[in-house]
């Protein structure tokens, strides 16, 4: 069966190490957990992952980063790998960005700092029954 | 009559009479027809018949009563028709005559027209009288004025305040973020350990118990935290090994020598997990040492905020007494660069060129961290938030120099003068007051420092400021 994977952009590593660990927490080894500190490392997270033919599944991003801000990164993911499911996580509500990318890369969702383990594993799980509602 | 023609000489203003006991008039002096209309015969015929009934003449005719007595009164006034209608001020000063035998016989009088004298006075009356009302509207005026001045000062450090806000919640919910999950990642981790404990002490074989040892002694608790790259580049590396030693679900195991700090010690670690489910022990491992981890992680997450905070604190600490304090000016900069940062990370690198020797000077620190907030605000505008932002501190001994230079837009050279006045922004409705730089100025005036900068467009502005030490 091909793995799958579920990547996390963020610019402070405090944010990658503790959600990474809890992303592992719900969703057990099934996926594999990988993690960029910015759009532009992030989109070659995806790219080496999808050509070891590795499934990234979702992708959680923050906004505020160092570069391209996350709307910017999503709509850019959203172009090469249409099928990911991607949700924002981010202290600051950038209204217009968040509709940026509801509107350009199809965001699944939005999720505020700090977050509870609970809304988080209900995104991402309702992220994941879309695709496999899709097939 | 003495002086009779010296007075008839005097014939635009003045004119002369006299009278009897009986009020008939002796003489009238020619001039009364210049004066006040009437010819001499008709002006003897009676003066007061042509007074007016104004307040003043009641007073003056008590006045004439007591001077037909022979009386000696003091000048007086009174108002008199002339012959055309129009009204004159005429002021009158009466002496009575007496004879040898000390009887008054006539009382002799000087009137003056002094109806000019009296509109000059009633005009230059008003006139003060405007005038002070002038003063105090403008008095009025200015008190308003100063109340705005001081409303936009407020509004303006708001609008600072503002634009930090929405910073500053990012900058503090990144560490509660973290700070919420690695708490929930050490209460899962211990229930799993709890979970577990039963078959760790008592089902686990000989073999396994020694991997755990061993491995539990291992745990490179000093390595630093790897970055995101470093980390990838290891799990491929440790993968390779772990494949290549025939492992199961190496992706797995791969994380877990991670997460454990192993990942340098790959080929002294394989042999050791070539027991029956590897994956069972590092998992133990994991949740054990998670605490540990996530306690780190927290207390990361709480230097960041409380950083943030402080600095926050700093910013809107208000000083009521005022005074001068001695500060550290390093520490004033880096301070506003703290509550910027959010700002700066997008893509700005900032560089920080500072004297060693800098000494604590003596000043009002709130009002610096305003000069700074501004000015590095104003940077990271001009700048697009891309850019270099270069923070220089010298110290020329009796004074000390800091330059902000920026390599944004610049300003162009026609509105060089215009900066620091107040109100000119070449901000967006609603993003500036206008106020910002005169702000600047006027605080680094009350520091009897100085401010100059340099400005090309295209290329960048730079501001530099000298402050006294003492």
């Amino acid at each position: 069966m091909k793995k799958k994977a579920i990547v996390c952009v963020d610019d402070e590593s405090i944010i990658l190490d503790s959600l990474g660990e809890q992303i592992k927490n719900i969703f057990g080894d099934e996926y594999l957990y990988e993690s960029a500190e910015n759009a532009e490392e992030g989109l070659e997270v995806i790219e080496e992952l999808t050509k070891e033919e590795i499934d990234v599944l979702v992708i959680v991003s923050d906004w505020l980063m160092p570069g391209k801000k996350g709307d910017e990164f999503l709509i850019e993911v959203h172009k090469k790998f249409p099928r990911i499911i991607k949700v924002m996580l981010t202290g600051q509500a950038d209204e217009v960005a968040i509709n940026n990318a509801i509107k350009n890369a199809e965001l699944h969702a939005y999720i505020s700092k700090p977050w509870s383990s609970e809304d988080l594993e209900r995104v991402i799980k309702t992220g994941l029954s879309k695709i496999e509602n899709k097939g | 009559m003495k002086y009779k023609q010296l007075i008839e000489s005097l014939g635009n203003e003045y004119f002369f009479y006299s009278h009897n006991i009986n009020g008939d008039y002796l003489y009238i002096s020619p001039s009364v027809k210049t004066i006040l209309g009437y010819e001499v015969e008709e002006a003897k015929l009676g003066l007061v018949k042509h007074m007016t009934d104004s307040e003043l003449n009641k007073k003056t005719i008590e006045v004439l009563k007591k001077s037909a007595t022979g009386e000696k009164q003091k000048t007086f006034q009174f108002e008199l028709f002339t012959k055309s209608g129009s009204i004159k001020v005429i002021e009158i000063t009466e002496s009575p005559l007496y004879n040898e035998k000390g009887e008054l016989i006539s009382i002799e009088g000087v009137a003056h027209d002094i109806t000019r004298r009296i509109e000059r006075e009633k005009t230059i009356k008003e006139q003060n009288e405007k005038l002070k009302q002038q003063t105090e509207e403008l008095e009025a005026t200015i008190a308003d004025l100063k109340q705005t001045q001081s409303q936009l000062v407020q509004s303006e450090k708001m609008r600072a305040l503002g634009n930090l806000i929405a910073g500053v919640a990012h900058e503090i919910n990144t560490p509660i973020g973290a700070i919420n999950a690695s708490i929930d990642n050490i209460s899962r981790s211990l229930d799993d350990i709890l979970a577990n404990i039963y078959t760790l002490f008592t089902q686990i074989s000989e073999q396994q118990l020694l991997a755990f040892l061993t491995l539990l002694k291992m745990i490179r608790r000093d390595k630093p935290p790897l970055i995101s790259k470093e980390k990838r580049y290891y799990k491929k590396l440790v993968k390779e090994k772990l494949d290549n030693a025939g492992f199961e679900d190496t992706y797995t195991i791969t994380d877990h020598l991670i997460y454990l700090n192993l990942y340098e010690d790959a080929d002294q670690v394989i042999p050791i997990l070539q027991i029956e489910d590897p994956v069972f022990i590092l998992k133990s491992l994991h949740n054990i040492y998670s605490v540990r981890k996530n306690s780190e992680n927290i207390k990361m997450a709480v230097e960041k905020a409380s950083k943030v905070v402080y600095a926050l604190k700093r910013f809107t600490h208000k000083d009521q007494g005022m005074a001068k304090e001695l500060s550290n000016l390093k520490e004033n900069i880096d301070m506003v660069l703290t509550l910027h940062h959010n700002r700066i990370k997008q893509g700005i690198e900032v560089v920080q060129n500072y004297d060693d020797n800098i000494p604590l000077i003596n000043c009002y620190p709130d009002e610096l961290v305003q000069v700074w907030t501004n000015l590095i605000s104003n940077a990271i505008q001009a700048m697009d938030n891309t850019g270099q932002l270069t923070i220089t501190i010298r110290n020329l001994q009796e004074r000390i120099q800091v330059s902000i230079a920026d390599t944004g837009c610049g300003i162009p050279e026609e509105i060089h003068e215009k900066i620091f006045e107040p109100f000119f922004t070449t901000k967006k409705a609603g993003e500036g007051t206008g106020i910002g730089l005169e702000l600047v100025l006027k605080i680094i005036e009350k520091h009897q420092g100085n401010l100059e900068f340099e400005s090309k467009v295209g290329e960048g502005t730079t501001f530099t400021i000298t402050l006294p030490v003492n």
